[in-house]
């Protein structure tokens, strides 16, 4: 994977780019991956993008995440499922801590959707996700449903850090449409 | 008095090392997983912090793609 290191004065930016082609996958198939930062002196603002390798037309924009908190358990929210789509749900044990605890979608009155729930133990930097597809709420066209990915903390003795993220994308192409990231914990 | 020379010099490499894993870990910036489709491309930017010209400090940051689950970090 491209590995870029830069030294920018203040103000200056930089770029790495990574093509679907490069991942060498079969038509329509999707590929996951960790964009990382490490910075070594100073200080950066990081973003991450996702457009169209033809045109260039940006599809996609996440600000920097913040870190998760140990021990504190993601806040998704609720997002909308079209007919055609998948929805995500991905959690990175966020180095140096583990993750532990079980992926699962609920519906808009919270009544878990069929996708069993999934158990997950990671150590730092290994990474799981849950899918639900619209096929499997048996979606036609034009419908749309709201749903709640959750991420449940396992109960344990050592720290657990799960980084959540949720994406949305086409079933058949595997593009992703949307992407979520956590909010801030309510006060 | 050898042993508990050698059990000094072992706790003190230890925390170093923790000590280190911290900070690099703590200047660490990860988006979790996020995934492309065909004809898509991901790229992740950074801009050196602050934007404006008045410090002039210089960020030096490595910025990685990784693909499918790392099972470890560097």
């Amino acid at each position: 994977m491209p590995d870029k290191t830069v030294s920018l004065q203040p103000g200056l930016s930089a770029s790495v780019s990574l093509h679907w082609l490069a991942l060498h996958l079969a038509a329509g198939q999707r590929g996951e991956l960790q964009p990382m930062v490490s910075i070594t002196n100073g200080a950066c603002a990081a973003t991450v993008e996702i457009y169209e390798t033809v045109g260039g037309a940006t599809q996609v924009t996440l600000p920097q995440p913040d870190r998760s908190l140990p021990g504190v358990t993601p806040q998704l929210g609720a997002l909308g499922l079209a007919f055609g789509q998948t929805v995500r749900l991905n959690v990175v044990a966020w180095p140096p801590d583990p993750c532990a605890g079980t992926l699962q979608f609920l519906d808009k009155d919270g009544i878990p959707e069929p996708p069993p729930d999934k158990p997950v133990n990671l150590q730092a930097g290994q990474a799981a996700f849950l899918d639900l597809p619209a096929a499997v709420l048996g979606l036609t066209a034009g419908q749309r449903t709201e749903v709640q990915p959750v991420v449940m903390l396992a109960v344990s003795d050592s720290v657990s850090v799960c980084q959540a993220t949720v994406e949305v994308f086409a079933t058949a192409t595997g593009r992703t449409r949307a992407v979520l990231i956590p909010q801030p914990p309510p006060d | 008095m050898i042993r508990r020379f050698v059990r000094g010099i072992l706790l003190l490499v230890t925390g170093v090392l923790m000590v280190s894993a911290t900070q690099v870990f703590a200047q660490l910036t990860d988006f979790g997983a996020i995934g492309i489709g065909e004809g898509q491309t991901l790229e992740l930017n950074v801009v050196a912090w602050p934007p404006d010209r008045a410090t002039r400090r210089s960020a030096f940051a490595t910025a990685t793609a990784y693909r499918g689950r790392c099972p470890t970090r560097r």
